[in-house]
């Protein structure tokens, strides 16, 4: 129950009543971080989690396929237009960041959030237009289940807007070899390259 | 996986009328209807200037819904069954320390005087589990809120004062160490029982109450929400509980355990013939 009081005492400091709406989604940055939910998920193995995926290339794959390599790893969806980019940015900057030796030893992993609009053709057109480099680059999708379910685990939050849109938090989880977490990044407004030592920790 | 396994086996089930037999608790209908959701929408004008509006109703279709919450007696039978949920054998990825802590062991919950009463520290997936083993699910919270709102007498008590008091008497009491039978609070309009007065209970989709750091609107949505509940409608508490759910809910993590949070199995609204048939 601490940890919920906490959050709780944190959700109404946090609260005050600004008029102030954010201008653009890049603000949610700057909202206070909840990192102690999902940094306690460090050192947990994501192997009970055997949920069948398929990439982008239409291939059958679980999270444990990528054993041998490390894993950074996020959730987004290919039509979103406010978090998603800026979080596929980070990525990115992340990849851009890690010394050539452990970018090519690394596996950069996005699973979709809307499975029924991200089938592995338009997963593989967006790596594609996004010029993301299969080497290590993964999309997945999952069926409904197993993305709800790897969500939670993750403690990535989910809301459908209506509106076909998908609110979600914006994390990346760094795994080492073996499918254990060992790095958390929580938010957009958190410096993806605070992944870097993190990773090279690894092996 | 034998939860994923679980999940698509209880959707197979839910027109199979045999499964209901391997819980006993029965589910009532609950008819259609809608509710007035806790969250505003903002609106943000050329300026940047947020506003926030009360949300449209929310249409909530016909579902079932557990009479009671599941007891710690009803839970010791789903783990004899399914040992990858008992407290010794439960993947550290789906329950946190605390996952039934108030047991005595495995396959003993310790204290007689709480077998019917709600089990507690059980994380959403073990809660999950637990109703996809009867072919049934965890309501949402579209659907609990919905019911939740209802009085003895009345499917709609957010304006009724005296059923308002009660929920803030409960509101504000701490947990009590043996947590009282299912069925000692009231029972709603609808045949439910215990929605407020003994245990928080987990939703499908507790998760989308979101604090932080996710995308969109939502760091201007929690702002809404807290100056319309938390300042400008102070003396609304049917907007403060529902504001305190709405916190609770989203300070919670898929795989926390939690000495005052239990749940109810819900199904669609087509599983109650089956039900209700044995009854």
């Amino acid at each position: 129950m601490p940890r919920v009081l906490v959050v709780f005492l944190l959700l109404m400091a946090i609260g005050g009543c600004s008029r102030r709406a954010r201008d653009t989604p890049v603000a949610a940055e700057h909202a206070v971080e909840n990192s102690g939910l999902v940094g306690s998920l460090t050192g947990e193995s994501l192997d009970a989690f055997d949920s069948t995926f398929t990439d982008q290339s239409g291939h059958s794959v679980t999270l444990a396929s990528y054993h041998g390599r490390p894993m950074v790893l996020a959730m987004i969806y290919t039509h979103c237009t406010s978090a998603c980019p800026l979080l596929l940015n980070s990525l990115r900057r992340l990849e851009t960041a890690l010394p050539a030796t452990q970018r090519k030893d690394t596996w950069f992993v996005l699973v979709t959030l809307d499975p029924s609009h991200d089938p592995p053709d338009t997963l593989r057109a967006f790596a594609a237009s996004r010029g993301l480099d299969l080497a290590r680059w993964r999309l997945l999708r999952g069926s409904r289940e197993a993305t709800t379910e790897l969500a939670a685990i993750l403690g990535v939050k989910v809301r459908e807007e209506g509106d076909g849109a998908i609110a979600h938090s914006s994390n990346l989880y760094l795994l080492d070899s073996q499918g254990v977490i060992r790095h958390t990044v929580v938010g957009l407004g958190a410096d993806p390259t605070a992944m870097v030592p993190a990773r090279a920790a690894l092996r | 996986m034998r939860l994923a396994l679980a999940i698509v086996l209880g959707m197979i089930a839910v027109p199979v009328t045999a499964f209901a037999a391997a819980s006993p608790r029965a589910l009532v209908p609950i008819p259609a209807g809608r509710y007035q959701p806790l969250y505003k929408r903002t609106a943000v004008d050329s300026n940047g200037v947020a506003t926030s509006l009360p949300a449209p109703p929310v249409v909530v279709p016909a579902f079932a819904l557990a009479t009671h919450p599941v007891t710690n007696a009803e839970f010791l039978e789903f783990v004899r069954t399914h040992p990858q949920w008992r407290r010794s054998q439960a993947r550290r990825l789906y329950v946190d320390e605390s996952y039934l802590r108030h047991w005595r062991g495995d396959l003993d919950f310790g204290d007689p005087l709480v077998a019917n009463s709600p089990v507690v520290n059980v994380s959403w997936f073990a809660a999950r589990a637990y109703c996809a083993a009867h072919g049934r699910q965890l309501p949402t919270v579209d659907q609990w809120e919905y019911v939740a709102a209802a009085s003895e007498t009345s499917a709609d008590a957010t304006r009724d004062a005296r059923f308002q008091d009660r929920l803030r008497a409960w509101y504000s009491q701490p947990t009590p160490a043996r947590l009282a039978p299912v069925g000692s609070t009231y029972r709603n309009v609808y045949g439910v029982w215990d929605l407020h007065g003994l245990v928080w209970e987990w939703t499908a989709d507790f998760s989308s109450a979101m604090v932080n750091g996710e995308s969109r609107g939502d760091a201007a949505l929690d702002k809404g929400l807290f100056c319309g509940s938390g300042a400008a409608n102070a003396g609304d508490f049917r907007d403060y509980a529902a504001f305190m759910r709405f916190a609770y809910r989203s300070s919670l993590s898929a795989r926390y355990c939690v000495a005052n949070l239990g749940f109810r199995e819900a199904a669609p609204a087509s599983f109650k013939r089956a039900t209700s048939a044995r009854r």
